[in-house]
C-alpha cells in the first residue's frame, strides 16, 4: 500500500510514522507523568466499562426472563396496584379464544435461612412453571412439601438435596438445586408448590397473578377479550393485564433509569476528571515547555509539535482503554464486581453471592478509547499550543 | 549575508524603566566570516545573537539573512528558515535528557519526512565527525560537558546550515574541550559557513575575522581583520 503512494505521500507517511515513534519514546522518557495519567484514565474508564458491562448483563438476563415467561400476567387492580386474583378466574380466562394455558402463581417474600428470599409457588408437574432454569442436582418438585433452591443460596447455606427444612408451620424437603441463565434469580429464589405457598401465607384460593400463555399472534386479541370480561360481569373488579411487551418496557425503563443515574454521576466525574488530568499532565510542565522550545529552535513547526503531543495522547489512550477493559473484566469476572455491583443490583451487599451478570461489548471499548483521547487532548493540546506559538527563546528561558 | 539595521529589543516592565537589551544596532557580517560578538556580562550579546538567529522577535529594526529581509516573516516561515539554513549552539547545550545522543542530534531532521534509519545514519555520521560515534546510544546526561557541547554542534550541523550561531560555546567546558571546539569552528569556516559567536573567550577573539564589541545593548566598536 505504501509503495502505491506518491513521493509526497510517502514523505508525509514517513513523517507521521517517525512522529508516532518519537511520541512512544517520549512516554517512556517521561514515565512518571505517563503512569500518573494512565492511573487517572483507569480511575475514569474502569468504572465506566464495568458499569456498562453490568447494565448490559442485567439487560440481557432480563430479556431471557421475559422471553421465557408467560405472554400475559393477570392480577386484580386495587388502588392502581397489583392485588391477588381469585383462582375462579382461571376457568373464565381459559375459555378465551387463543389462550393455550393458564397457570396460577404465588410470589411472596419471606425469611428463609435468615435471609429475605423470594418464594415462588407454581403448579407442579410442568416444566413451563420453571422458566430459564437448569437443574444442577436432584429433580423438580412433584409433590407438596418439596422445594427447589437456587445454587448460590444452597452454597451459602450449605444446603443439600434431601435435606429437610423447617418452614413456618411445616417441614419441606429440598428435592433439587438449580442454576439459572438469569443468575440474579439463583441468589435468593425458592420454588415451592403453589398450594404450599398459598397455605404458608394464608392466601388459599388466591394467586398473586395468573400466567396466561397464548397461541402465537393471539396476545392482543386475548388482552382485548380479558378487558371485555372485566367490564361485562356485574360487580366485577378491574383486572391488571401486563403483556410481554409491557413487562419488557418496564424493565427497559428501570434499566434506562439505572443507566441514566449512572450516566449523570459519570458525567459529573468526567467533568471533574478533566482538571485532574490537566494537573497530571502538568507534571514536568516546565521541562516539557523547555523541550517544546528546543524543538521549535531546531526547526519544528508548531503543527509538528502538536502532532507529536497528539500521538503521545493517542498511544496513552490506546494503552489505557484496553487495559481498563481488562481490569473491569477481572473485577467483574474474577472479583464478581465486589464493592461495585451493589450500586446496580439492589440488596446485593458488598460481595455478591451469585455470579454478577455482565456482558462486554465492543462499543464501550471504542467509547472508552474516545473518552481517554478527549480527556488527555483537552489536558495537553491547549497548553502545548500556547507554548509552541511563543518565540523559542522565551519558552526556554 | 547577515545584516541588521536599527535592531532593538526592549523588555518593558510595569512601573520600571524599560530594559534596552539591544538598542539600535546596525551590523553587517559577510558570507563565510567568523564573527565574534563580545562584551561584558549584560551587554546584550546573547540577545543580539538570538535576534539574528530568529529565536526571538525584535521590538524594532530590520534583519536580513541570506539577502532576504526576514523581519516580517511569519513564525512558520522563520521556523522553516531555522530548519533549512540556521544552526544554533546553546550555551547550556539544550540536549533532551533520557534519550539517546543520536536521536538528540537527529531531532531537526525527524519531522522532515526522512526515514528514521536515514536520520540515524546521518546523526551517526555527524556524531562521528565530532568524535562521538561510540557515544551514540548514550543519553546526554551520562556524558561530560565537552562531549555534550560537541553533540550540540553535531545537532546544529546535521542539516548542513549556511549560518551557524554559537552562544558562549566555551563557557561550560574545560580548556581541552574549548580547544577542540575552536578547531571545529575553524574547520567549518574553511568549509564556507558563516559563523557568529557570542563569547568572552580570548581564543575566539584571536581567530575571528570580525569582532563586534557591545556595551549596554549598543555596538561600541567593530574590528575587521
Amino acid at each position: 500500500m505504501i509503495s502505491r503512494l506518491s513521493p509526497s505521500g510517502k514523505l508525509m507517511f514517513r513523517k507521521h510514522l517517525v512522529l508516532s515513534r518519537i511520541a512512544l519514546d517520549n512516554l517512556r522518557r517521561f514515565h512518571t507523568r505517563s503512569y500518573v495519567v494512565l492511573l487517572c484514565l483507569w480511575a475514569i474508564l474502569v468504572p465506566f466499562l464495568a458499569a456498562v458491562a453490568m447494565l448490559e448483563g442485567i439487560k440481557s438476563q432480563a430479556e431471557v426472563a421475559v422471553d421465557a415467561g408467560a405472554d400475559i400476567f393477570v392480577s386484580m387492580d386495587q388502588y392502581g396496584q397489583n392485588a391477588v386474583i381469585p383462582l375462579g378466574m382461571i376457568e373464565k380466562i381459559a375459555k378465551v379464544d387463543g389462550v393455550r394455558k393458564v397457570m396460577p402463581r404465588a410470589v411472596a417474600r419471606g425469611y428463609f435461612f435468615n435471609k429475605l428470599c423470594l418464594v415462588v409457588g407454581v403448579p407442579l408437574g410442568g416444566t413451563e412453571a420453571f422458566p430459564a432454569i437448569d437443574l444442577v442436582e436432584g429433580n423438580l418438585p412433584t409433590d407438596r412439601g418439596e422445594i427447589l433452591v437456587g445454587e448460590a443460596l444452597a452454597r451459602e447455606n450449605h444446603l443439600r438435596v434431601g435435606q429437610m427444612l423447617a418452614i413456618p408451620g411445616t417441614f419441606a424437603q429440598i428435592v433439587g438445586i438449580f442454576t439459572s441463565r438469569v443468575s440474579i434469580w439463583s441468589a435468593n429464589l425458592v420454588f415451592m408448590s403453589f398450594e404450599d405457598v398459598s397455605a404458608l401465607f394464608h392466601q388459599e384460593g388466591y394467586a398473586t397473578d395468573l400466567l396466561v400463555y397464548t397461541r402465537p399472534g393471539y396476545e392482543g386479541k386475548v388482552v382485548e377479550a380479558l378487558y371485555h370480561i372485566q367490564y361485562s360481569e356485574p360487580g366485577a373488579r378491574l383486572l391488571r393485564l401486563q403483556g410481554k411487551s409491557l413487562v419488557r418496557e418496564y424493565f427497559q425503563r428501570g434499566y434506562n433509569l439505572k443507566g441514566g443515574i449512572f450516566s449523570a454521576l459519570y458525567l459529573m466525574a468526567f467533568a471533574v476528571s478533566i482538571p485532574a488530568i490537566l494537573v497530571a499532565s502538568g507534571l514536568g510542565l516546565t521541562e516539557r515547555q523547555r523541550e517544546v522550545g528546543i524543538l521549535k529552535a531546531t526547526g519544528w513547526q508548531t503543527h509538528e509539535v502538536m502532532e507529536l503531543v497528539f500521538w503521545e495522547n493517542l498511544w496513552l489512550s490506546l494503552i489505557a482503554a484496553p487495559s481498563a477493559l481488562l481490569i473491569a473484566f477481572g473485577w467483574l469476572k474474577g472479583l464478581n464486581g465486589a464493592l461495585f455491583a451493589q450500586f446496580f443490583i439492589s440488596e446485593l451487599g458488598l460481595f455478591a453471592k451469585f455470579p454478577v451478570p455482565s456482558q462486554f461489548l465492543p462499543l464501550p471499548l471504542v467509547l472508552a478509547f474516545v473518552l481517554a483521547l478527549v480527556i488527555t487532548l483537552v489536558g495537553s493540546l491547549l497548553t502545548t499550543w500556547r507554548t509552541a506559538i511563543v518565540s523559542p527563546m522565551e519558552v526556554m528561558r | 549575508m547577515i545584516r541588521c539595521r536599527g535592531l532593538s529589543q526592549w523588555y518593558i516592565q510595569k512601573e520600571l524603566e524599560p530594559i534596552r537589551a539591544v538598542d539600535e544596532v546596525d551590523l553587517q557580517i559577510p558570507k563565510g566570516a567568523l564573527a565574534v560578538i563580545t562584551g561584558p556580562s549584560g551587554a546584550g550579546t546573547t540577545t543580539l545573537l538570538c535576534l539574528l538567529a530568529t529565536l526571538m522577535r525584535p521590538t524594532a529594526g530590520q534583519i536580513w539573512l541570506c539577502d532576504e529581509e526576514i523581519t516580517h516573516y511569519s513564525e512558520t516561515a522563520l521556523t522553516r528558515l531555522r530548519r533549512e539554513r540556521i544552526g544554533f549552539i546553546f550555551q547550556d547545550f539544550k540536549l533532551l535528557p533520557f534519550t539517546s545522543l543520536w536521536r538528540n542530534v537527529a531531532y531537526p531532521l525527524l519531522p522532515t519526512g526522512i526515514s528514521e534509519s536515514s536520520a540515524r545514519a546521518r546523526a551517526l555520521s555527524s556524531l562521528g565527525s565530532m568524535g562521538l560515534f561510540d557515544r551514540a546510544e548514550h543519553p546526554p546526561e551520562k556524558l561530560s560537558g565537552g562531549q555534550q557541547q560537541r553533540a550540540a554542534i553535531a545537532r546544529a550541523l546535521i542539516h548542513n546550515p549556511e549560518l551557524l550561531f554559537a552562544d558562549e560555546p566555551t563557557s561550560n567546558v574545560d580548556a581541552e574541550a574549548s580547544e577542540q571546539l575552536l578547531d571545529i569552528l575553524q574547520r567549518l569556516r574553511h568549509e564556507g559557513k558563516t559563523l557568529v559567536v557570542a563569547s568572552h573567550d580570548p581564543a575566539f577573539l584571536n581567530v575571528a575575522d570580525e569582532i563586534h564589541r557591545m556595551s549596554n545593548g549598543r555596538l561600541c566598536a567593530e574590528e575587521t581583520r
